[in-house]
């Protein structure tokens, strides 16, 4: 062998030794984990009481998406609201529900359940009430809120 | 004299817009409820020209208003036949398929500001409401669903409101309604 091509060789072997053979950080070459859970969309209702409601959820940045939804635990919202399957894997979604034979009291009332697939960092979520109404069908007011595990989120 | 109402008075009836009376008749006469059947089947020949159109309240109201005075007049005409001994005829069927063309084509001629756009004896909304915006508040929300669902309790339901074109006004056009407020793809506005 000539004396060049062992010094190729040594050059190469070094550079492997250098680089690909040293263990690589976990954060550079694993994928982010993903994980599940699921928030409740809770209603604030004033006197009025609340018969139909539309809300929409919205992923304002990270890595999640929308994986499924149910009814609430609220009298009359236990099936699942309306939504555009579209929504699904999406970073948007739009509930809607209403009863026409049964509506909420005054108080607080969880009428969704929202699960989400999330990675990395925690992604950041925005909750807007688009309309509600009364029995009567008047336009009313309320408030929204998120419920998980580590507590509530307005 | 004939104690039918004129095909104006069924075309009201047909839009909910007719006394009482009317009503009344047409439930006992076999012969007004089948000019009534035509008028219904000559309105819903034109929808799919129209398409979902929904006057606002001021055109609605404008429409009725043309169709009481008009009605106002024949009975009077009808009347003035009837003291000189000489009563006009009821109207063929073939003259009442023509009315009822002529007002479902008129009203689509004012919905595109074709007659009486020089000087509007009433203000045409530059936006025609969509037949899912229920309550006519320019969006379509879950609020328009409720309100479909709420009149449809009552026994209620306007031909206009058979939004998925089934032929009945019932829950699939709520339903309808409702997943056009929830759609992402600009179902509401």
């Amino acid at each position: 062998m000539s004396r060049g091509a062992r010094l190729a060789i040594a050059a190469l072997a070094a550079l492997v030794a250098f680089t690909g053979g040293a263990p690589a950080r976990a954060d550079e070459t694993a994928p982010s984990k993903a994980r599940f859970r699921a928030v409740a969309i809770e209603l604030e209702v004033g006197d009025e009481g609340l018969a139909a409601y539309q809300v929409e959820l919205v992923v304002r940045s990270g890595d999640a998406s929308i994986v499924g939804v149910e009814g609430g635990t609220a009298a009359g919202f236990s099936s699942p609201p309306y939504y555009d399957p579209a929504a699904l894997r999406a970073g948007r979604i739009v509930l809607a529900a209403f009863n026409t034979k049964v509506s909420l009291k005054e108080g607080r009332h969880r009428v969704a359940v929202v699960h989400l697939r999330e990675a990395g960092p925690s992604p950041e979520y925005a909750l807007e009430v688009v309309a509600a109404a009364a029995p009567d069908g008047e336009r009313v007011q309320v408030r929204a809120f998120w419920v998980d595990a580590k507590g509530v989120k307005p | 004299m004939s104690d039918h109402p004129t095909i104006l008075e069924l075309e009201l009836h047909r839009a909910g817009e007719a006394d009482p009376g009317v009503g009344a008749h047409v439930a006992s006469c076999a012969q007004c409820r089948a000019e009534l059947d035509l008028l219904e089947r000559l309105a819903g020949d034109q929808r799919p020209a129209i398409g979902a159109f929904e006057p606002g309240a001021p055109f609605d109201g404008a429409m009725a208003s043309l169709a009481r005075d008009h009605a106002a007049r024949v009975h009077a005409e009808l009347a003035a036949a009837g003291s000189r001994g000489a009563p006009l005829r009821r109207l063929a069927p073939w003259a009442a398929a023509a009315a009822g063309i002529a007002i479902v084509a008129a009203a689509g001629a004012l919905w595109r500001g074709g007659l009486w756009s020089a000087a509007p004896a009433f203000e045409v909304p530059a936006g025609i409401a969509r037949a899912d915006d229920v309550n006519r508040d320019g969006r379509v929300d879950v609020l328009d669903a409720f309100a479909l669902a709420r009149a449809l309790d009552a026994g209620g339901g306007r031909p206009v409101w058979d939004v998925n074109r089934d032929g009945a006004v019932d829950e699939g056009d709520v339903d309808a309604v409702a997943l056009a407020a929830v759609s992402l793809g600009g179902g509401g506005r």
